[in-house]
């Protein structure tokens, strides 16, 4: 039996920031584990954007299941530009957001990728959604941004690895 | 993107992080929310090879975490005339009805829940998972945890946090509870699909957590 879940990354910002990148990441592992605590700088209501290896093409997708407080709906997004990762506008400017992201079989090169993420606000509501990127490429980056917003000093971003033996 | 605002992490191993940063690097603080460090064992894992496989079986599981989790991708080989099927799981060979389960599920535009009571259901619903007729190299993934998997006290709890996503509607993304009544020790873990057999580059990995 091997220990594994090893931290590979992570920082707190200091300073508002548009664009935190996760770049040259090993393909050492299985699974990445994203996790973030964020807020906005500027708006309420803002989505968490997730992009791979530098891919703005129409080449994502996610389906989503949210609650608000009173009731639970479900949407999507087709051929999107980035993973809607919390697909409900969830940040804002005062309260804390927490996100785990799950991407799975990071690394191989035989098929697409999956990413699994749950998403909260104590404020607004919690979300769960399942992502597609459809590229069989390994992920060697990841790249979030909160739109025409920033992420507010204080953000944490971490990045771990797990690896299945 | 916003590139004079972005801050670049070079990650693990090939260059430390602090010489990149402006900022200041924490401690993992968000793992140990859930995990301790040293605390998360990979027990064995099953990439299923070409030819697949109709079932994925782990045995004699060892009795030394507190808590397994399972983290998997897979498609099946079957269900032609639709995009998803599920892949089940058993616990210690037990084909009886001694399971059930509810759910929170969404699918395309509706949020839905559902349930099975215990008499009705003879295994875990554990993934969704595309089928021959989807499109290629897509797989549904899930991550299974099943809590205090050796106290010969308590019935099994498990849970699951589940999706497949194919860029079209057939998608879904699911939380589950499950309930097996059955006081036993979980020594043994079998996977199969529905329909069909579990396909090359199918991944199932299981790991342990300790408490101590």
């Amino acid at each position: 039996m091997t220990t594994t879940y090893e931290k590979i990354a992570t920082t707190t910002l200091t300073s508002a920031t548009g664009e935190v990148t996760f770049s040259s990441i090993s393909g050492a592992f299985t699974d990445l584990i994203l996790i973030i605590q964020a807020k906005t700088v500027t708006y309420n209501g803002v989505d968490i954007n997730v992009y791979v290896n530098g891919d703005t093409a129409s080449n994502y997708s996610s389906q989503s299941l949210r609650g608000n407080g009173s009731s639970a709906s479900a949407a999507r997004t087709t051929s999107g530009t980035y993973f809607s990762v919390d697909n409900l506008s969830i940040m804002n400017t005062t309260d804390w957001t927490i996100s785990r992201m799950n991407f799975f079989n990071y690394s191989n090169t035989t098929t697409n990728k999956t990413m699994l993420a749950r998403t909260d606000r104590a404020g607004a509501g919690t979300t769960a959604t399942a992502n597609l990127w459809r590229s069989t490429a390994a992920i060697n980056s990841i790249t979030l941004d909160c739109g025409a917003d920033s992420y507010a000093s204080g953000s944490i971003f971490s990045l771990y690895g797990i690896k299945a033996e | 993107m916003k590139l004079a605002l972005k801050k670049l992490l070079q990650a693990h191993p090939s260059i430390q992080v602090s010489t990149l940063l402006s900022g200041t690097l924490t401690t993992p603080s968000a793992k140990q929310a859930f995990v301790a460090d040293g605390q998360y064992e990979s027990i064995a894992t099953v990439s299923v090879g070409s030819g697949g496989s109709s079932t994925v079986s782990f045995t004699s599981i060892p009795s030394t975490y507190k808590h397994l989790q399972i983290r998997a991708i897979a498609r099946t080989s079957g269900g032609s005339g639709g995009t998803t099927q599920n892949l089940n799981m058993t616990i210690n060979n037990d084909t009886s009805t001694a399971y059930s389960f509810h759910q929170l599920s969404g699918a395309n535009t509706s949020a839905g829940a559902y349930g099975e009571s215990v008499g009705r259901t003879n295994a875990v619903q554990v993934l969704h998972i595309p089928t021959v007729s989807s499109t290629s190299n897509i797989f549904g993934a899930g991550i299974i945890d099943i809590l205090d998997y050796t106290n010969t006290n308590k019935n099994r709890t498990i849970r699951t946090f589940r999706g497949v996503e194919q860029n079209i509607t057939d998608s879904s993304i699911a939380l589950s509870s499950y309930l097996y009544t059955s006081t036993t020790a979980v020594s043994r873990l079998d996977f199969f699909a529905s329909v069909g057999n579990i396909v090359e580059y199918s991944h199932i990995a299981l790991y342990g957590i300790k408490d101590s």
